[in-house]
């Protein structure tokens, strides 16, 4: 069972945190086909969200054709994403090093570290989600 | 309602209940005390035998004629109801807040008074009456002696007794405990309710005292000049003046003038001229048998106030506060 | 379907000063509606009128479509007030007790399962609880009765941070649950944000906003850009607030559309800033409700 976390100073918005999770889960193999998401009254138990929010993040994933309701039992995984091989995300890890080690080498520090990451986060992703 | 009405209240209830217990052993022991020692002192036998029973009476007074001190430290107790039930009703509730948790349940405003206003007038009343009995058991030996001419002055006509016997005590309670309720519902905050309502039974109290003797037109006596006149037993005397003849009224200055005469260098009023001119002695008195009738009156009054009180203690809270 | 709360120019006045004035409202049931403003702003006023704590000196006010104080009405509707006012000699179950009392249908039985459930002592006196224990019984009360609409006043206002975060979850699963519709009040935006879907933001005893969280987020965008353009920005759309630099002009406008400026890098506002930004501004937000971007999506549909 998938465990969401909220990162409430990130700016985006809950529901898209919500469904980005899910898809995570799902491209790194954490999630299968067939298993139960949480229910909405599970997941405002322990993030005190409102209900609608997750409501609204599993129809966005239903949209995409990732999970499907059924009445009385709940919203389960229907498709998998192709999620990046091993190869892939060791490749990508690699390449993340090398340019977390260039920049410490320049003299920035975790804190410019991070604000140049959130940064790029923030312009990369919501281009496609806006 | 019924059972929170309890759960909440059960403290002041129980206080109550133990003073009233602690009371009703106290007035019992001293009763109890009495009637034993007017058997040793064969006050009893002589009263049973129509004798002549100053020397024993004179003896029991001695021993127990300050007891009815007792009677007015107890004057006030009806003000209690007042005081520790009916200020902080509704004061302490708004006071602190719990009327925003009390009147937004689902029972009504209306409901939540009126069941707690009719448990404590309950309780009230009942507690008045047993002040009552008590207090009339315990003053038999007293209206026994009066009752034969043989001394003290208590009785239940007089001021103090009055207060405390029959059904004065609770129309006394019931009007305290509206004045409580209205002062709290009013003034929101329990100190100065209790205030107000000392000061306002205290108002109504005190002048009654002396005008309920006034209700009914008092009877009078009258006696030749010199002698004093015959009042009945366990009569509550108002006043003694002075009458002419026929009876009317005069002041001592016009008795005086009639009789004033120069005798030897001095001038004075001869006693013999006033008697043969006719002034009486005149002494107002309310009778023992107009007791009922009075009480009736006094309570009366505590009741129709009380209502009046309940009235503005129920719409007020009902439709103003918030 | 019927506003849980409707209120028609409801006004209320202590002697001349009116701590709630020109109030219409319409807050839809099965939202968790947060209502928002400085303290002195009239969120308690309009609470107490919800509730019939309070009798209006101007307008109306109904819940359900009854007025507050009418028999159906108080059993559907629960509140917890400000400071969560409990009777402190009390024991938690004694609480509990006087909610079967004074409430029928309370389910006692649940309300007890779910305070042991979260170590919460039975036989201890209510005032000896910490405050997060006080705001999770005065919670449980307020539930056991299976309200439709539950009111609070500042319920989390004066809770350690795992006190309020344990608070809204129960609030919130609740809500999962049954769909009840909450009405919470705070000065705080970050107490609210995550949990409420509607907003009512007052300002100096009257409304400034009352439009559903997606609403607002989506008519409203901050934009960055050179200042010389911030004129061209102000002539087509609402400027809520505006800060400038030199060269720099920082802008939160009101969009029936989003922005496409080149001149300008645009990004939704957080409701914070959208919440700081209408405050800082009393004057704007003249419309009592937000509508214009839901119907004009409607209609382009």
């Amino acid at each position: 069972m998938i465990e969401f976390q909220l990162d409430a100073s990130s700016g985006v918005a809950t529901y898209l945190q919500l469904a980005q999770q899910v898809r995570q889960a799902l491209r790194l193999g954490v999630l299968h086909v067939g298993d139960q998401l949480p229910t909405a009254r599970e997941v405002v138990a322990k993030l005190a969200i409102n209900p609608n929010t997750v409501l609204k993040a599993y129809r966005e994933l239903e949209r995409e054709r990732l999970v499907g309701s059924r009445p009385g039992q709940g919203t389960f995984v229907l498709s998998s994403l192709p999620g990046p091989e091993s190869v892939a995300v060791a490749r990508f890890s690699q390449e993340l090093g090398t340019w977390l080690r260039k920049a410490r080498d320049a003299g920035f520090g975790p804190d410019d570290i991070e604000a140049i990451y959130r940064a790029a986060m923030r312009n990369c992703f919501s281009e496609g989600a806006a | 309602m019924i059972a929170l009405t309890w759960r909440q209240h059960r403290a002041q209830l129980l206080t109550a209940a133990a003073l009233l217990t602690a009371l009703s052993a106290y007035l019992l022991f001293m009763t109890h005390q009495m009637t034993s020692y007017m058997a040793s002192i064969g006050l009893n036998a002589c009263l049973a035998g129509h004798g002549n029973c100053d020397v024993q009476a004179e003896a029991f007074l001695n021993r127990f004629g300050n007891a009815s001190h007792v009677f007015s430290l107890l004057d006030l107790v009806p003000l209690l109801a007042g005081l520790f039930w009916g200020a902080p009703l509704i004061a302490r509730e708004t006071e602190r807040g719990t009327h925003r948790l009390a009147w937004t349940q689902s029972v009504s405003r209306g409901r939540w008074l009126t069941v707690k206003l009719a448990a404590f007038t309950g309780a009230a009343l009942l507690a008045a009456a047993v002040v009552a009995l008590l207090l009339a058991w315990w003053i038999r030996p007293f209206d026994q002696l009066m009752a034969v001419d043989a001394g003290g002055n208590v009785n239940r006509m007089t001021p103090g007794v009055f207060d405390l016997s029959g059904i004065v005590p609770a129309g006394g309670a019931l009007f305290a405990f509206a004045l409580g309720t209205a002062a709290g519902a009013l003034i929101r905050r329990t100190v100065p309710a209790m205030a107000v309502t000392l000061g306002g039974y205290l108002a109504l109290w005190m002048p009654l005292e002396s005008a309920r003797y006034h209700f009914l037109t008092p009877l009078a006596t009258h006696g030749p000049y010199g002698s004093t006149p015959q009042v009945p037993l366990s009569a509550y005397v108002l006043g003694n003046s002075y009458a002419d003849a026929s009876g009317r009224p005069v002041s001592f200055s016009v008795m005086a003038h009639a009789c004033l005469s120069s005798q030897g260098g001095q001038t004075g009023v001869r006693i013999s001229c006033l008697a043969a001119k006719g002034f009486q002695f005149s002494t107002t008195y309310q009778p023992d048998s107009r007791f009922w009738l009075l009480q009736g009156l006094q309570t009366g009054i505590f009741v129709a106030a009380a209502v009046a009180l309940l009235g503005v203690a129920i719409w007020w809270t009902a439709r103003r506060i918030s | 379907m019927t506003a849980a709360i409707e209120t028609a120019r409801v006004g209320r006045r202590y002697g001349r000063h009116w701590a709630l004035r020109e109030c219409s409202l319409s807050l839809p049931a099965g939202h968790v509606i947060g209502l928002v403003g400085p303290n002195g702003a009239g969120k308690t006023t309009l609470l107490h009128l919800a509730v019939g704590l309070l009798a209006p000196s101007a307008g109306e006010v109904s819940v359900f479509g009854a007025p507050p104080r009418s028999p159906g009405t108080r059993t559907r509707v629960a509140f917890v007030a400000q400071d969560k006012p409990l009777y402190p000699r009390f024991t938690v179950a004694d609480t509990l007790h006087m909610g079967g009392w004074l409430n029928p249908g309370f389910d006692e039985a649940r309300a007890t399962a779910h305070l042991t459930r979260l170590g919460i002592p039975l036989h201890q006196r209510v005032g000896r609880l910490s405050g997060g224990q006080r705001a999770q019984t005065a919670l449980a009360l307020a539930l056991g009765k299976r309200p439709a609409l539950l009111l609070l006043d500042e319920p989390v206002a004066n809770l350690d941070p795992l006190a309020r975060r344990e608070f809204m979850q129960v609030l919130m699963e609740e809500v999962a649950e049954t769909g009840m519709s909450v009405v919470l009040s705070s000065h705080l935006i970050e107490d609210l944000e995550r949990a409420c879907d509607y907003l009512v933001l007052m300002s100096r005893s009257r409304v400034q906003l009352s439009a559903t969280t997606d609403d607002l987020l989506a008519g409203h965008q901050i934009l960055a850009g050179p200042r010389s353009h911030a004129e061209a920005v102000s002539s087509a759309h609402t400027i809520v607030q505006a800060s400038y630099t030199d060269r720099q002009a920082n802008l939160l406008v009101r969009v029936r559309e989003p922005v496409i400026d080149p001149a300008f890098t645009a990004r939704p506002a957080t409701l914070g800033e959208l919440v700081l930004a209408y405050m800082s501004h009393p004057h704007a937000g003249a419309a009592a409700t937000l509508r214009p971007v839901g119907s004009v999506r409607e209609a382009s549909r």
